[in-house]
């Protein structure tokens, strides 16, 4: 049996999950190599460690948990050593809505991660709660505070 | 904005390489998986997982401005770094392309540059105002959706400009852990055959002068047409290595070892090493960043008023922790202006004496006051925060009006007023609340100056600097975190004058 064919084999998973994990890595951490870097540490976990999971909304929200979890590990991680080349640097991004992007980089990491919860993931400041283990109104807070600084941002650069 | 963002994200996705390496993991998962009713060595799964794992990276930089490149990133008055900026750096071209690096500035952490693309026959010109040669470039990194909204939106893409951070680090004796960061803008394009940009990439600590030129190239160009910015001359900088230990964070009792400052008009770079592990409980991040310079003319200057933005780095093997703070605003153009750097509670003689305790009045430790508004921007008591600040402050009970006035700067508020006076100026406040019923944000709703328990309560954006409107203050009001995370105190916000 093809494996892709199996919706629940593990390539049929990465492959469905693979854009979601990828643009929350992205959002975290702002550039292209950390975000492979995230990705790549998600998916490992989940081939490893992965739960038995009650429904398709239950592996969703798990992936979205560990890559979360992860991203705060893969910052207070003592310095990584990087196996790139010497003459490259790493990828700061700039996505159509440039702007836009280049004012949430200058947002606190945390900051990004609700706001892609919110807007790209269409989650409730209930589920982003339960997700991030915080009570719903602190990410209500945030989520209001985070915009506010990036409606700043934006006016300052016109 | 939520229509902005996913449309922005839509277009990212990762490279099928890097899919089809973890696909490859999976691979080798299942295989595992089958054999998991068998005992495995542990350090064999770790191998042959490992074996699957391959970090490629490239390298990039986003760029724009409409600005010039000190008025970029800097306010106040930047005259006196004129000198240290490099100007007509070079250039390089091949037959459709010539790259030039107009101007440059280098502050020993950070490169700010502006550069221009020109194109040097007719189809060049076309395929660049179009957009057509930076999007297409995408094509094998990032594939044909970025190709394609790069070419609708006609910005940079992540791998337009390309430089060799890496090298110059790894030069510099330090294990090079990636970009610290950096951004920029499109500038007015300075012909019709040609586009400019203003770009910064901030290194991950202070590196100084240094022998090894940075090399920028276009990416499209190769490079084989890289422009070399020579980092040889840093704006006048002072270095300490105090190794003196001092009061970190006055909230917690946290004391640590000041091991090594750097700094400039635009930059500070500092180390240091936690007595014990880092105390995690309330407040425990409030003074990340936070410091005070001691002119030589007796003024303070804190880190508010710099407008700091910066990053940490840490070593928790060692208790070692960086900051890495980019100033917004320049407040002096000579370092040799500044006596001291007061941290926490001691000062800290930029001439290399001994550090001494600072003055009780010059610490300006930072405080908590009560917090409201959990459904939109804070609010706080006003007369607490004037006290914490020893800021004037009177209350009018006939005209429920209060007039606080810290810094030269009065502001006069009255309750059940979304208007407020500043130095006699009217200025609205505004703000974004949280909709319960309907579960969703409501934008640019008036604020109302209140009255909780009798005290007038204000939206603290109105002071604090960071904030949609106002600063007025030029003083830091923010949450406060609790258990060495981010949960916050539901009552209480800190205050950094």
């Amino acid at each position: 049996m093809d494996p892709t064919q199996d919706r629940d084999s593990p390539e049929a998973v990465i492959r469905r999950y693979s854009d979601m994990v990828y643009r929350l890595a992205f959002a975290r951490t702002g550039n292209r190599s950390d975000a492979e870097d995230l990705y790549q540490e998600v998916f490992l976990r989940y081939l490893t460690r992965a739960p038995a999971f009650t429904s398709e909304e239950h592996r969703k929200a798990w992936l979205l948990r560990v890559a979360v979890n992860c991203a705060n590990r893969f910052h207070t991680a003592p310095w990584r050593k990087r196996t790139e080349p010497l003459s490259e640097a790493l990828s700061v991004p700039a996505p159509e809505g440039e702007d836009l992007w280049e004012e949430l980089r200058r947002l606190p990491e945390r900051d990004r991660t609700v706001l892609h919860l919110y807007y790209y993931e269409d989650m409730t400041t209930e589920e982003i709660a339960q997700m991030l283990g915080r009570n719903p109104a602190t990410v209500r807070s945030q989520l209001l505070r985070a915009r506010a600084k990036l409606k700043k941002l934006l006016v300052e650069e016109g | 904005m939520r229509k902005e963002y996913k449309q922005m994200m839509d277009q990212l996705s990762p490279r099928e390489e890097l899919v089809e390496q973890v696909l490859a993991q999976a691979g080798v998962g299942a295989e595992l998986r089958q054999k998991r009713r068998r005992p495995m060595h542990k350090k064999k799964l770790i191998l042959a997982l490992a074996a699957a794992l391959v970090v490629l990276t490239g390298s990039a930089m986003a760029v724009g401005s409409q600005l010039g490149l000190l008025n970029v990133f800097f306010q106040g008055d930047t005259s006196g770094l004129e000198p240290y900026v490099q100007t007509e750096v070079g250039s390089a071209e091949n037959e459709d392309y010539r790259f030039t690096v107009n101007s440059a500035y280098y502050d020993g952490m950070t490169v700010y540059a502006t550069v221009t693309v020109e194109g040097l026959n007719e189809q060049a010109v076309e395929d660049l105002k179009s957009n057509k040669v930076i999007a297409e470039y995408h094509l094998e990194n990032w594939g044909q959706e970025m190709v394609d909204g790069l070419m609708t939106s006609g910005s940079t893409g992540p791998d337009t400009f390309q430089a060799n951070q890496g090298e110059i680090t790894e030069k510099a004796g330090y294990e090079y852990t990636g970009s610290a960061g950096g951004g920029g803008y499109e500038l007015s394009a300075p012909s019709d055959a040609s586009r400019s940009w203003s770009i910064s990439l901030v290194f991950q600590r202070w590196l100084g002068p240094m022998d090894t030129p940075m090399e920028l190239w276009v990416g499209f160009m190769g490079r084989e047409c890289s422009v070399e910015i020579p980092l040889d001359t840093v704006v006048g900088s002072a270095h300490l290595e105090p190794d003196q230990e001092f009061l970190f964070n006055p909230l917690n009792g946290q004391r640590a070892i000041l091991t090594e400052a750097t700094l400039t008009p635009t930059q500070l770079y500092y180390e240091i090493q936690t007595i014990g592990e880092r105390k995690q409980d309330m407040g425990w991040d409030a003074v990340d960043y936070r410091f005070i310079l001691k002119m030589k003319d007796g003024s303070l200057i804190t880190s508010e008023q710099l407008g700091v933005s910066g990053g940490t780095g840490a070593d928790r093997d060692n208790d070692l922790i960086t900051f890495r703070v980019n100033f917004a605003e320049v407040k002096f153009t000579d370092v040799n202006e500044v006596a001291s750097i007061i941290f926490g509670d001691t000062e800290f003689p930029l001439d290399g004496s001994e550090p001494t305790l600072a003055e009780e009045d010059e610490r300006l430790y930072p405080f908590f006051v009560p917090r409201y508004g959990e459904e939109g921007p804070f609010y706080t008591n006003m007369e607490a925060l004037c006290q914490g600040l020893g800021a004037e402050y009177i209350w009018d009970a006939d005209t429920q009006t209060a007039t606080a006035t810290y810094r030269d700067v009065t502001v006069e508020m009255t309750v059940g007023s979304s208007q407020v006076l500043v130095n006699g100026e009217p200025m609205e406040l505004i703000g974004d609340l949280w909709d319960e019923m309907n579960q969703e944000i409501v934008e640019d709703v008036p604020l109302f100056i209140k009255l909780k328990d009798g005290v007038l309560i204000a939206p603290t954006y109105l002071f604090s600097n960071g904030s949609t409107t106002g600063g007025v203050w030029d003083i830091g009001i923010s949450m406060v975190h609790l258990a060495g995370g981010m949960e916050q105190d539901p009552d209480h916000l800190v205050v950094l004058a």
